[in-house]
């Protein structure tokens, strides 16, 4: 079973405006990278050249940010739901 | 909050507010908090005129309005305080006269400025809470600091295209900043603005009126009367595409620069424009702590 990434608002257009994304992968970032092949550029608007998360980048896995579990490194579990999202400041 | 006043009261006021009096949660005394409160909104835009709007109906007591614009024909697509006769007006008169339509009841102090961190303290203090309808990460970042300095709630609202953010920062000692969520703006190359990326005008709507609906609840929780959660420590996030709302968990930042921080200092922080437009081009960027 895949887990499934959702990328909301302004950063659908990143996955050519999907609703989801199906990926095998045991990490945040092994799924990135795998996405980064089908969507070219994904990870250099999601990540530095250092390869960590924009600062205005969050991503929750079930709900929780992995900032506060093992970044980018965070494992993934089959059935697990991903979401990604901006800061934005419209108003 | 201010003390409300058990006073006399005209029969119009039980009139005006007789949806609200017969609500568990507010009734006569609830009503009467709301009438002493005194809200700060930060920005007559897209979601500054929901969030006015619905407090002034409410009866917040005194309003104040942060703007330093003029109304201009495309504002109109979801500035709904505003209308077409008052393009090239001050938008804080536009909306000080909505807004006296509403509930002449209601005091307008009209704050025809742009915040900074020079006067945003003096400001901030005649008020009991916040609620950023701002447009640009400079402001929200300065917001989110001085107000955590202040320890004022403050209310959070953001939108771009057809989606939409909101949550509420307490000051409560486990409640979560601004930063915590989002330690930094972005870099302009990552920072569409509002004029290039749009605004489905109606969603200001949606997220404005949560964002009065959070504000009129803090200030009921404040009275003691009927406490209700508001969303404290959860972000919700609405889609127009898809019409769905989603929650996510959000929790302090041990690391945070500003509320794990207890020698911050707002006036130390550079706070520069993100979402300015010059030339069409965003404008330098980033809000950042050393």
């Amino acid at each position: 079973m895949s887990v499934q990434f959702e990328f909301l608002g302004p950063l659908r257009q990143l996955v050519a405006g999907a609703d989801s994304v199906g990926v095998e992968a045991g990490t945040i970032d092994e799924a990135l990278q795998e996405m980064d092949q089908r969507f070219q550029g994904l990870t250099a608007k999601l990540m530095g050249l250092d390869g960590s998360l924009h600062r205005h980048i969050n991503i929750y896995v079930n709900e929780e940010d992995v900032r506060f579990r093992e970044q980018l490194a965070t494992s993934l579990e089959p059935g697990d739901r991903v979401t990604v999202i901006s800061a934005i400041a419209g108003g | 909050m201010a003390s409300a006043k058990q006073l006399e009261r005209p029969l119009e006021w039980y009139n005006r507010y007789a949806r609200h009096l017969v609500l568990d949660q507010v009734g006569e005394q609830g009503q009467a908090t709301l009438n002493a409160a005194h809200v700060m909104v930060l920005g007559a835009g897209g979601l500054g005129s929901p969030v006015a709007m619905y407090l002034a109906a409410a009866g917040v007591g005194v309003l104040g309005l942060v703007d330093f614009d003029v109304v201009s024909l495309n504002n109109l697509q979801r500035q709904i305080i505003h209308g077409t006769g008052d393009i090239g007006r001050h938008k804080l008169d536009s909306a000080t006269e909505t807004l006296a339509e509403i509930n002449p009841e209601v005091k307008v102090h009209k704050h025809q400025l742009k915040l900074d961190r020079e006067n945003i303290w003096e400001l901030i203090k005649a008020y009991d809470l916040v609620v950023d309808g701002s447009d640009n990460y400079a402001t929200r970042f300065l917001v989110n600091d001085v107000c955590h300095q202040a320890g004022k709630p403050l209310v959070f609202g953001a939108v771009l295209q057809f989606s939409g953010q909101v949550t509420t920062f307490t000051r409560e000692p486990d409640c979560c900043c601004y930063r915590c969520i989002f330690p930094a703006a972005p870099d302009p190359e990552h920072a569409p603005s509002c004029v290039e990326a749009g605004i489905f005008g109606a969603v200001t709507g949606i997220i404005g009126s949560i964002q009065a609906t959070e504000a009129l609840k803090l200030i009921l929780n404040s009275s003691g009367n009927v406490t209700s959660s508001v969303l404290k420590n959860r972000l919700m996030l609405y889609d127009g595409t898809e019409s769905t709302f989603r929650e996510m968990a959000l929790r302090r930042n041990p690391d945070c620069p500003v509320c794990a921080d207890p020698e911050f200092d707002f006036r130390q922080v550079e706070y520069a424009d993100t979402c300015a437009i010059s030339n069409g081009r965003a404008i330098t960027s980033e809000a950042t702590v050393d």
